[in-house]
């Protein structure tokens, strides 16, 4: 079974190798039947690599202990449900998880746009292949997943414990997938360069894939922070670790891109900063899999130092490189079409939104790699923590968050000063209100969280303002009621309303980020059964310590009555979980009880042997909010990126009665 | 630039829009610098060896550093049904107690673990620390990693 899995990864790195080369051979020599091998080539990678994976999963099911990797993450006792976790739990199972859902994209891309002009698709095909004849390369020969054991146990060693839970299973492959899609966009840029054909054509064929590839890496992040919150027991979700960091700035970038991007599409500016802002992303995207794979920078995720490291590096030098100079080489057709007509315009506002991520990711870059910088130029690590990254990331968010409600209000080329000023005195009002009352209740020694409460309440209220006047002007021209006017007016304009939908997300997750930062509550304290502690509203009593076993693990777990107001609202459990074979090392579970206001949330610390018992007790102010929040930028995105069935005939005049009634 | 001027609108109002938009940009950058700068002034952490810290002996008091290390076997005490915990830490250049309390001890924790402190020697000589990382050498991979 190894042999197999192995000859089905060499092949596909061979046929990859085959198509990157053949692609733009085929577009050289006027060759149809090379473009044609290349399409075909690129299925059949495809194929190939699905079929490696498929072995490494019946490895996995059958109990094949002589593949190493088998051995390492599996074990006879292991229940089936963890098997996907084992899959990507490794190092070499998740680069095969990376190649295989890059082979699948290439598939879908090279199926999906079959009509597309060929030579531009030639030249994609050659990236996509290319960065997948990388990964073939790692994966048959330096950090393969079907190397074999030289003798063949009789069990494995087990999943480690803390892949034990259900965001576990989630989260990796989410955040892989998220790097690993925007190899598209990068492709399709890197094929519009090589080509020359640098219009808006490339523009609208990335558009979508790049908006998919930003919902994947963002939902990645968010399933991180979950994991995190519910795992680790620290009473956060976002700990700024290298890791975190690597992962949040490509897809910040990416906010950039698909921002920046409308103003291409519609005044055909910035075209330079656009092709940077998708290179950069990938850059990005492979220097995450290089921190996360290598261990240069010490993380708390850091993963065993491998070998790959030096690959990676290698690889990232390649592409930096050689796409850097095809941009320079295209530079003079890169010339702006338009220049922008006033400070006072949405083009601007965008400007500024990209200035502020560009400056976000490169404080938290920054940041991530000061400790190699440092050692390299002084001699000395010098590190920095999160308060850093709080520091600078927080002003530059709350100014972000107030360009939201900003920008839409911004007509495109020039706005009125006047009519500016009129359009903005009501939300901003709003706001100051609204951080005042917050002020007013909770103490204003907090400036920091007024301001992003305000910014908040501004951008709420400039987005409802455009949905209540977009929806009423629809209700006048179309006699349509309000329900069915506000239906139709989100689905003809889908990609701006979409767009404000995942603002009103971020409006969501930025209050609950900012509550739970600065009104946390947090008390430790060591109980014997019977005595209570007080926190926030909360008072905990605690029941006592029990011992239980399940299948394969040992369970101790205290119990703690909840009353809040004195009145018993119900009880907690937190445990820790002897794993078999992994007994030194407990698996803590956090108990958590979610209201709409707040979290309440403990931590079992430990224990003595008289019965006593530690917890740390943390309160944390509307955190379900930051879940809920990213469920909301989920569905927007999902609305932006819906194909549009007519594009925009039913703009174009004004008996749409019609119309509306055919698609209704 | 080069375009703009051979553009016909290329006028002294268009110059006035580039400075503007450079003056707009240019207050944005630097914002962000002074923002990077202050704050890399107040929360940076040296990154030190056991012996460098001992070398430095109660001068070091002050300073708050960051020491990674094994955890010595056999050393680790828990204070007050785990909320704190005592352990000795060593690299290759020395060896030293730890007194950690404040927040959780991560799950994978433990002796021969690697280790990650941030905090400041105590009067009693005895590190402080106020965050505690560890580094399971053997997190994802079981085996091979043993001896990291």
């Amino acid at each position: 079974m190894a042999d197999f899995g192995h000859i089905a990864i060499v092949a596909a790195f061979v046929i990859a190798a085959y198509a990157a080369i053949a692609a733009p051979l085929g577009v050289r020599l006027r060759a149809p039947e090379l473009l044609a091998s290349a399409y075909n080539a690129v299925l059949g990678v495809a194929i190939l690599l699905s079929v490696a994976s498929a072995t490494l999963l019946l490895a996995f099911l059958t109990n094949d202990f002589s593949i190493k990797y088998v051995a390492e993450h599996s074990s006879r006792e292991m229940p089936l449900s963890l098997v996907a976790a084992a899959f990507y739990g490794g190092q070499a199972g998740s680069l095969l998880y990376w190649g295989w859902t890059l082979s699948l994209f290439s598939a879908l891309v090279a199926l999906q746009q079959r009509r597309t002009d060929p030579t531009l698709m030639a030249y994609v095909h050659m990236t996509l292949m290319g960065v997948m004849t990388f990964f073939g390369l790692i994966l048959g020969f330096v950090a393969s997943p079907f190397e074999k054991m030289p003798v063949v146990p009789a069990n494995g060693l087990g999943l480690n414990p803390l892949l034990y839970d259900l965001g576990m299973l989630y989260h990796p492959p989410m955040l892989l997938a998220g790097y690993m899609s925007w190899t598209i966009p990068f492709a399709f840029a890197v094929a519009a360069l090589a080509t020359g054909r640098l219009d808006v054509e490339w523009i609208k064929s990335t558009r979508r894939y790049a908006l998919v590839a930003w919902a994947i890496l963002g939902i990645g992040n968010m399933l991180g922070g979950w994991w995190a919150y519910r795992v680790l027991g620290w009473g956060g979700y976002w700990g700024w670790d290298p890791v975190e960091n690597s992962a949040i700035m490509p897809w910040l970038i990416g906010t950039a891109f698909i921002h920046s991007v409308m103003i291409q599409e519609r005044r055909g500016m910035l075209k330079v900063w656009n092709m940077a802002l998708v290179l950069v992303t990938f850059y990005l995207a492979i220097f995450g899999t290089f921190v996360v794979r290598s261990g240069v920078i010490n993380s708390v995720h850091s993963f065993a130092q491998s070998a790959i490291g030096p690959y990676f590096l290698g690889f990232l030098t390649l592409v930096v490189a050689s796409t850097l100079s095809l941009l320079f080489w295209r530079l003079p057709r890169l010339r702006s079409e338009n220049q922008l007509d006033s400070l006072l315009s949405r083009e601007a506002s965008f400007l500024v939104n990209n200035l502020l991520f560009l400056g976000l990711v490169f404080a938290i870059f920054w940041g991530t790699i000061f400790p190699l910088v440092s050692e390299a130029v002084q001699g000395t690590k010098i590190t920095v923590g999160p308060p850093f990254f709080n520091q600078v990331a927080g002003p530059i968010l709350v100014v972000l968050i107030a360009l939201m409600g900003v920008g839409p209000l911004m007509p495109w080329r020039k706005g009125r000063a006047e009519s500016l000023l009129r359009l903005f005195v009501p939300p901003v009002a709003f706001g100051v209100l609204v951080a005042a009352a917050v002020g007013l209740v909770k103490g204003f020694d907090q400036p920091k969280a007024l301001a992003s409460f305000g910014a908040c309440a501004f951008v709420t209220a400039t987005i409802a303002t455009e949905l209540f006047k977009g929806t009423l002007a629809r209700r006048r021209a179309t006699g349509e009621n309000l329900a069915l006017a506000l239906g139709n007016l989100v689905s003809r304009n889908n990609r701006r309303y979409g767009g404000y939908v995942v603002h009103l997300g971020v409006v969501m997750i930025a209050v609950a980020v900012t509550a739970s930062t600065a009104y946390q509550a947090e008390r430790s304290a060591q109980l014997r059964p019977g005595e209570s502690l007080q926190v926030a509203e909360y008072r905990l009593t605690f029941n006592g310590l029990r011992e239980r076993a399940e299948p394969g693990v040992r369970i101790v777990e205290a119990q703690l009555a909840v009353e809040a107001d004195r009145e018993l609202v119900g009880t907690l459990i937190t445990d820790k979980r002897f794993y078999r074979g992994f007994e030194r090392q407990p698996s803590t579970s956090v108990g958590i009880r979610t209201t709409p206001l707040d979290d309440l949330y403990v931590v079992l610390a430990g224990w003595e042997a008289d019965g006593s018992a530690s917890f740390m007790v943390f309160v944390n102010p509307l955190v379900i909010w930051i879940w809920l929040g990213g469920i909301v930028c989920a569905a927007g995105a999902l609305v932006a990126m819906w194909p549009q069935a007519r594009p925009s005939l039913a703009s174009v005049g004004a008996p749409t009665r019609g119309l509306a009634v055919g698609r209704a | 630039m080069q375009s703009s001027l051979e553009r016909p609108s290329a006028s002294p109002a268009s110059l006035g829009r580039h400075l503007k938009l450079l003056v707009a940009g240019g207050a944005i950058v630097l914002g962000i610098a002074y923002l990077i700068v202050t704050a890399l002034q107040t929360s940076t952490v040296y990154y030190i060896t056991v012996g460098e810290l001992l070398q430095r002996g109660p001068a070091a008091g002050a300073q708050h550093v960051r020491v990674a290390g094994d955890v010595v076997p056999g050393s680790v005490e828990k204070i007050d049904a785990g909320l704190a915990i005592r352990f000795l830490v060593h690299d290759g250049s020395g060896q030293m107690p730890v007194y950690y309390r404040g927040g959780p001890v991560p799950d994978i924790f433990g002796e021969e673990v690697q280790v990650v402190v941030e905090g400041k020697v105590g009067p009693d000589g005895t590190f402080q620390a106020s965050t505690l990382l560890a580094k399971c050498p053997s997190k994802f991979e079981a085996e091979g990693a043993t001896g990291a």
